[in-house]
Formats: C-alpha cells, structure tokens, sequence
C-alpha cells in the first residue's frame, strides 16, 4: 500500500521487466534467482505474473489465439508438452467457468469492448492458465464496482496456493476485506517504510498515509 | 472456364526513346501520338515535380533491366472480353495531361487494350479473375464496365519476373453497378517495376468497393483517380502496402466528388522494414455542386526499422460548404504498450510484433467483404510477414 506516487506501480513493471524502466543497483531474486538479466517473456515462463491495473485493449487479436500463444510459450520454456487445440480449449472453458467468465468473451478480441469488470476478471482467468508463481497485482480494485470487486477476489482466492506468492498493490484498505494479507507494506517514496500485519491496513484507512509516513520517518 | 493468354505488342523503345506505329483506332492515335510527342520532349516525371516528389521513377528504371520492352501475358479467366476499343469507351482515352504524368505514359506506351462489359441485371458470384503474367517491359489497359444494377468481384493477381509493367484499368460503373475489386500485386522485388492508373467513375446509387495489397516491384506506384459522377455513389479504396529491403511502395490517390450525396473512404496501412520507403499521397476534391459529400481518409505508417522512411501527404479540397470531411494520418513504431503486455503473457517478443502486425494488417484486409478474397489477401500478406521476420 502507499500513496499515489510513491512507486507502487513501478515496482510491479520494474519486477514484469517492461523496457522503459532501468535498474541501476541491486537484484531481484525469484527462487534463488536473479531475473533482472531476463527479458519479459522469459520472466513469465519462469513464474513472473502481471495483472494491469488497465488491461490493454488489442484489437485484432483474439482471446483464444492470445492465450493459446502465451500458454505454449510458456509451456516450452517450462519444458512441457504444447497444448494442443483440444486440450487447450477444454482448459480455458474449465477455468472460464470456475471464473464465471461466459464463453462469448473469449470469443472476442482481447479486451476489446470488456466493462472494467470483464477486463479485471480476464486478468485473473489468464493468471490461473498460465500458473504463475508470484502474481503482482496492480491496484485490481481501481474502476470496479462491489460486485466485481468481489468476483475478481473471489477468482484470486482460488488461486491462492502455498507454491504462490501474491503481491497486492492497493490504495484502500476495502480489496483486503475480501483478498485477507499474511504481510501488508507500506511503500513512500521508492521506500518500504512500516510493514505489519492485515491491521496495518486497517490503521492506514483510520488515519491515512501522511501520519503513517511521518511516524515512520 | 475459359483462360486466354493475350499478347500486347510493343510500343516503345526505351533505349532509343522511339515509339512503334499503332493500329490502334484513329481517336486513340491521335492521343497517343500526342502522349508520345510531349513525353519525347518532356520526358519520364522526376522528383521535380509536386506529385513525384518522393518517388523517383527514372532511378529506379535504370536499376532493372527493361530495355526489351515488348510483350507480356495477359491471362484472363472466365471473362467475356473483346480485343480492342468500343465506342462507348473511346472518350477514356482522349488525353490531356499537359505535364508528364503515369497517363501520358500509358498513353504514350500503350500496346493493347481489353473490353470487359458486364450485362445489366447480372449478379456474378464467382469472382473474375485477371492474371497479370510480366515477364517482359509491356503496357496494356483494361476497361471494365458494369452496366445498370449489375454487380461482379474481380481479383487481380499481379506476378511478373522482370520488366517495367506500364498499366490502366478503367472501371465505369453505371447506375447502381456495384464492384468489389481485389487487387494482389506481388512482382519481383529486385528486378521489376510497376507503374500503374487507377480509373473509377460511378453512376447514381454505384458502389466501388476496392482492396489493394503492393508487396512487390522494386519500386511500385500506384496512382488512383476516382471520380463519384453519380449521385448517392460511393468509392472505398482500402490498401495495405507491405515493404522490405530497398522497395518504394507508392500510392496516390485522387478522389473528384462531382456529384451530391456521394461517399469516399480511404483507408490505407503502409509497414516497411528495412530501408524501404512508403508514400501515401490522397487528396479529396469536392466540387461546388457535390453537397452532402461524405468524405474519408486515413493512412497508418509503420516502421519496423530505424532506415525505413514514410512519406505521407493528406489533402482536401473543398468548394461545397454542406459536407462531412476528414482526414488523419499516424506514422510510427509498434505501440509498445501492448507489446508489453502480450510479452508478460510469456510470448516471445518476434511473436508479439508478429501478432501485433498481423491485427494491424487485418484491420485493412477484414474489409474485404468476399470471403475467399480475405482469406486470400490474409495468406499473402502473412507470407510476407514471415519473410520479415525469417
């Protein structure tokens, strides 16, 4: 958690590898390893997850073809059988429907004309297809109603497994009501500054940042 | 089905800028020697001039091998077709170009033309197919008229090895005649050029829905001169131009609206590789008369390399004060944004430009209405894109 600028989403594109950003010092270790050499596709084969805080939009691509493509990709680097196009169907629609997510969206290009609501809900089916190790998950809450706040903790929920790490990026307190934190951190400036249990968040939504921060500092 | 291979003559001699006799009618001879006259004395178009300032078409000539200029195949499938020049179609070759231009050329080079003139009332579900075999410099024009509520796909494949291919196709469209044309040009890449009109007029309620993939030729420019004569008409030419190496891909485009309540779209994507070079040139002219003109133009620049070059000149020209018209133009790199995300997903990041490239292409192609056209269109040009990216 922490404040608008303090570098919260940064974070999550400097661990997902996006080009713009460069590392100056230090390493990030993932299972011993570090990943910072790794382009952004070989991070994901080896357990790197990113949920956007604003899906894109790519017209002309559609859903299945997209995850079909990410899917063996990532497969092959992980050293498995491709999928072929049987099984993969019968994979997406199984996990389409533990997510409650209809057949007609994956029949579209990805994110094209989702609401808010499908677009976030898309992030977590394609997370559970791809079975990340460590799934970052920038400010999921942002632009959802309670309703789909709740599936789309729901679909996390499920995917919590002891093998999987998550990190949660958020500005309110409400996303952990229904996503429950073992660790909450609050990130200013580029900085860990306090790190605490769930009631740390709860203390942070009593008296907002600016107090925590000064206490910190 | 019937296939017919046709043999134009020669016309012309390069190397000693002479012209051969024609036995061509008398109205196309007096234009064409007049064609020949001002082009002897003018010259081929260079940079110099407005509309070739990005294309230079004397270079590019001297790096093939054109000098034997004189015959090429011409198979046209499925068509009924006459050899030479009815009288409805003679005022088509009347000439007026006073600078030199692509039509004083064509005039100029001219060595034989085919009629097609489809009946009213049909609809014919098969497309037409005309195959443009080059193997030889040669320059042939084709007239295609539609007559009253007919309407007919025509594909054009495009494949030659070597030669300059000089052409004209004339599309009249009477009242409420409809066409969708698919054009595939795929010459050699090194060893031809291709310089071609583009003619389409329409009558009331006509419809000219058009598609043109340039992959080929060295250097390969495209002029297209539409002209919405009839009321209610509508002209929409969607291209894509795909460019590797050292190739110019050119097209230019000019749309008349002279008549009232007319439609244009122009919708055209340009991805070079390499240091190729792309130019979209599209100009929109709507006359005084022409109100309720609805006016359409957007070119879509894509380079994939840091030597690629794109040159791209919108315009409009309006003199109605009652019409809808715009125009917008983007040249640049592959967004990096969804790059980004489709390389989180785990996609190698050749796939994702691929797959990026590959929507961006199919933007234009999905225009297509005939289904086995788009298909078509769609293995052509991801055949090209895995030679890009080989």
């Amino acid at each position: 958690m922490g404040p608008n600028g303090a570098g919260k989403s940064t974070l999550s594109y400097v661990i997902a590898g996006r080009a713009d950003y460069e590392v100056t010092s230090g390493e990030i270790l993932l299972n011993g390893e570090n990943i910072l050499d790794m382009d952004v596709s070989e991070r994901a084969a080896k357990g790197v997850f990113l949920a956007f805080q604003y899906p894109v939009e790519i017209p002309g691509v559609q859903m299945t073809n997209f995850m079909k493509t990410a899917l063996n990709s990532i497969r092959k680097q992980r050293e498995q059988n491709e999928l072929d196009a049987l099984d993969f169907l019968k994979l997406l629609k199984s996990k389409c429907k533990e997510l409650n997510i209809s057949d007609e969206m994956i029949k579209r290009p990805v994110n094209v004309g989702f609401s808010g609501g499908e677009k976030k809900r898309n992030e977590v089916l394609q997370m559970a297809m791809l079975e990340p190790s460590l799934c970052v998950l920038d400010e999921t809450d942002s632009g959802l109603d309670i309703d789909a706040l709740k599936i789309v903790a729901d679909g996390v929920n499920k995917l919590r497994a002891p093998n999987r790490s998550f990190l949660v990026i958020t500005h309110y307190q409400r996303l952990l009501d229904y996503i429950v934190p073992d660790v909450v951190h609050v990130l200013a400036n580029g900085k860990i500054v306090k790190s605490g249990g769930p009631e740390l968040a709860h203390e942070l939504e009593a008296k907002g940042y600016q107090d925590i921060i000064g206490e910190a500092a | 089905m019937s296939v017919l291979n046709i043999t134009p003559k020669s016309k012309y001699k390069p190397e000693t800028a002479e012209f051969l006799l024609s036995s061509l009618p008398h109205i196309v001879n007096n234009s064409q020697k007049l064609a020949q006259e001002q082009l002897k004395a003018q010259g081929l178009p260079t940079p110099k001039l407005e509309s070739w300032g990005f294309s230079n078409l004397p270079a590019a000539l001297k790096k093939i091998e054109h000098t034997n200029f004189s015959a090429s195949d011409v198979a046209i499938q499925n068509i009924a077709f006459s050899r030479g020049i009815p009288l409805w179609v003679q005022n088509y070759f009347e000439h007026t170009d006073s600078n030199p231009s692509l039509h004083m050329m064509n005039m100029a080079m001219l060595a034989d033309v085919y009629t097609i003139d489809i009946a009213p009332n049909l609809h014919l579900d098969e497309p037409m197919q005309i195959d443009w075999v080059l193997n030889q410099s040669a320059c042939a024009h084709i007239i295609l008229r539609v007559q009253k509520n007919s309407s007919v796909t025509l594909l054009e494949r495009q494949v030659g090895e070597a030669g300059w291919r000089l052409g004209r196709l004339i599309v009249i469209l009477d009242d409420n005649a409809h066409i969708e044309h698919v054009r595939l040009m795929n010459d050699n890449h090194d060893s031809c050029v291709a310089t071609q009109n583009l003619d389409i007029t329409t009558g009331r309620d006509a419809t000219y829905h058009g598609f043109i993939l340039n992959k080929g030729s060295a250097f390969a420019r495209t002029e297209i001169h539409g002209i919405i004569a009839g009321t209610n008409s509508e002209i929409t030419l969607n291209g894509l131009q795909l460019a590797a190496g050292k190739q110019i891909a050119d097209t230019t485009i000019l749309i008349e609206h002279q008549q009232p309540h007319g439609r244009s779209n122009q919708f055209y994507k340009t991805i070079l590789s390499g240091e190729s070079v792309g130019i979209f040139q599209g100009k929109i002219h709507v006359h005084q008369i022409a109100q309720k003109t609805d006016g359409y133009q957007m070119s879509n620049g894509i380079l994939l390399s840091k030597g690629a070059q794109m040159n791209t000149k919108p315009q409009l020209e309006i003199y109605a004060d009652d019409v809808k018209c715009s125009h917008g133009t983007t040249t640049g790199q592959l967004d990096e944004t969804p790059l980004f995300y489709l390389c989180s997903r785990g996609i190698s990041e050749i796939d994702a430009r691929r797959m990026l490239l590959e929507s961006a292409m199919g933007d234009v192609i999905d225009k297509i209405s005939n289904e086995s056209l788009k298909e078509l269109a769609s293995f052509e040009a991801q055949e090209w894109l895995r030679n890009v990216y080989a």
